[in-house]
């Protein structure tokens, strides 16, 4: 095993335990008053009596010490407990969870489309190089991968409301509405990788072992397809190994736009609607997800590239 | 292959253009960008209003230069922020070594997999929705990238047989990291600014498009577009003039950063036999 994935593995439980410290700090830097937003959302009482303030601040332990009250909350999140949503009053827990399969789902998905289209158009580019192709390919990854997605996913709902009957053209529930977010996400890596995959492929086919498949009288097609796409689809999934963490962030903007009820509408809901513990319990996922993502491509990428000075 | 000044000279004229015509266009600019003129929605173009008038009547093209202002001006002091607190992160590192530097490696690692919009929202949460915030959001949200080709920069220039000589030498601390390391990391990591604009530019004008930067009535870029997109359809110039004003900018700077670090990470690293 690498040094540096060796590192990572370490560090992980400290990256984790300080951002379980910040998300239960949140509340504190916001300035929020815990007691009374409790209390409103329990009862809607928007000017409580002292005494219910003291009720609840002590039912809730907000008079304990810092440290004590993290040891608390550290013990709950142990126990899958996230906190009750100030505004749905339902637990955090489940419904963090569901949003994360969906963006899950979503993100593996845009990931996939990202890595086979990247393949296929690098491919082609490389084999095509300075012809029509080549220039049709290179130049539409150009201007796709300067696209934001904020940019990207408004005109995308456009083309397919008006172009293709596409509908609905936002929300969740069928195969359909995975077709729009997926898109959105994939397009700007599946830009980028192919812009890679055709620079892996343009170096691959001047290796003598490509010459040598060449004489042996295999056709160029083969020898394109399957001695050297081999070798560039092993780079492309490293990269795209580095790229889940954008592509989560990415699915933020994309999941409010399209109304997908993700991890990322479920922060930015979160965050306008000042639902404090359903922030924290979506920052932990979020940001724990991103964190074991990121190792685990570490860790793939260790195994697929080659050992040193075999090769 | 690339002719790299006669690009470079390209990059520079675009971002020279842009400059042009928004200094004309303010100083032409006689319309308030917030006038609202409710029996003049959805103009089309015209000689007063050249790129027609919004939802509520305000002129397009004074929204747009005025938010040019704003997002390109936040964008940037984000940047140069970013940059700055990143660069003496990284040199730090590379200057102390050992644990300082593991740490900051260690650090940039985990971190990396993290989103940066969600680190920008955890920023946002606490600081609230306004430019400010926003700004400063853009920069906790992307400091690493800065601190590890800095500390990658520097550790390398530090263990030159130059830099050792000047050790040896008797060169104070604060000489060397003058004379020795600031002048052989500035130009990678000018082009790595310019490389990165893009990206708080998408950053910045995305969380506005998500409401989450300056309110109305202000002018910003994404908000601008996330207003008027519901009106595609209809009135199509309204989202698409600073939808395209996000995206020709962010291309215009990455190509600018392109054409700045190709002499320098061509012959150095990318291609060392053949």
């Amino acid at each position: 095993m690498r040094s540096s994935s060796r590192q990572r593995i370490l560090s992980t439980p400290f990256i984790l335990l300080a951002v379980s410290f910040l998300a239960f700090l949140l509340p504190e830097l916001q300035g929020v008053d815990q007691a009374r937003v409790t209390l409103f959302a329990r009862s809607q009482e928007a000017e409580p009596t002292e005494a219910a303030i003291a009720a609840i601040s002590a039912e809730l332990g907000l008079d304990d010490p810092l440290l004590v009250r993290y040891g608390r909350y550290l013990g709950d999140i142990a126990t899958g407990d996230l906190g009750t949503s100030n505004v749905s009053r339902s637990p955090v827990g489940p419904q963090v969870w569901h949003a994360t399969v969906v963006s899950a789902t979503v993100v593996a998905l845009a990931m996939a489309a990202a890595v086979l289209s990247a393949t296929v158009l690098g491919v082609v580019a490389a084999a095509n190089q300075n012809r029509w192709p080549d220039k049709l390919i290179t130049g539409a990854s150009r201007v796709l991968v300067a696209i934001p997605i904020h940019v990207l996913t408004p005109v995308l709902v456009f083309i397919a409301a008006l172009r293709l009957d596409l509908d609905p053209t936002s929300g969740w529930g069928s195969a359909s509405h995975l077709v729009l977010p997926v898109i959105a996400l994939a397009v700007s890596p599946a830009a980028l990788f192919s812009q890679v995959v055709r620079s892996e492929m343009l170096d691959t086919l001047e290796q003598p072992y490509i010459r040598t498949a060449l004489a042996k009288g295999l056709t160029w097609r083969r020898v394109v397809w399957v001695h050297a796409a081999r070798v560039s689809l092993v780079g492309v999934l490293t990269l795209g190994s580095l790229f889940v963490a954008g592509l989560l962030g990415g699915a933020v903007i994309a999941e409010v736009i399209l109304g997908v009820p993700g991890l990322g509408r479920l922060l930015h809901t979160a965050v306008t609607s000042s639902d404090v513990p359903m922030f924290q319990g979506g920052l932990l996922v979020a940001v724990a997800s991103g964190v074991f993502v990121g190792l685990l491509g570490d860790l793939v990428s260790g195994l697929l590239s080659p050992p040193n000075g075999d090769g | 292959m690339n002719s790299g000044s006669g690009s470079r000279g390209n990059g520079a004229r675009v971002i020279a253009a842009i400059v042009t015509v928004a200094l004309l266009a303010w100083w032409r600019l006689t319309t308030d960008p917030n006038a609202i003129d409710l029996a003049h929605r959805f103009a089309s173009p015209s000689t007063t209003s050249p790129l027609g008038t919004d939802e509520l009547g305000r002129d397009v093209l004074s929204r747009l230069i005025a938010g040019g202002f704003i997002t390109i001006g936040a964008a940037s002091g984000a940047l140069a922020a970013t940059a700055a607190i990143g660069t003496m992160l990284g040199l730090f590192a590379a200057w102390r070594g050992g644990t300082a530097g593991s740490a900051l490696l260690v650090t940039t690692d985990s971190l990396v997999s993290v989103p940066q919009v969600v680190i920008a929202l955890i920023m946002v949460s606490i600081l609230g929705t306004n430019l400010q915030a926003l700004m400063v959001a853009v920069v906790a949200a992307g400091w690493l990238p800065f601190a590890r080709l800095s500390f990658e920069l520097a550790s390398r220039i530090l263990s030159t047989d130059y830099a050792i000589a000047a050790r040896m030498s008797g060169a104070s601390s604060a000489r060397i990291v003058a004379f020795t390391l600031l002048p052989n990391v500035a130009r990678p990591l000018v082009a790595h600014a310019f490389l990165r604009f893009p990206g708080k530019l998408l950053l910045l004008s995305g969380l506005s498009f998500l409401g989450l930067g300056p309110q109305p009535p202000t002018p910003e870029w994404g908000a601008m577009l996330a207003s008027g997109i519901d009106e595609l359809e209809r009135h199509p110039l309204v989202p698409l003039v600073p939808g395209l004003a996000i995206v020709l900018t962010g291309f215009a700077a990455a190509h600018f950063g392109r054409r700045l670090e190709a002499p320098t990470t061509g012959p150095a690293s990318a291609r060392p036999t053949e």
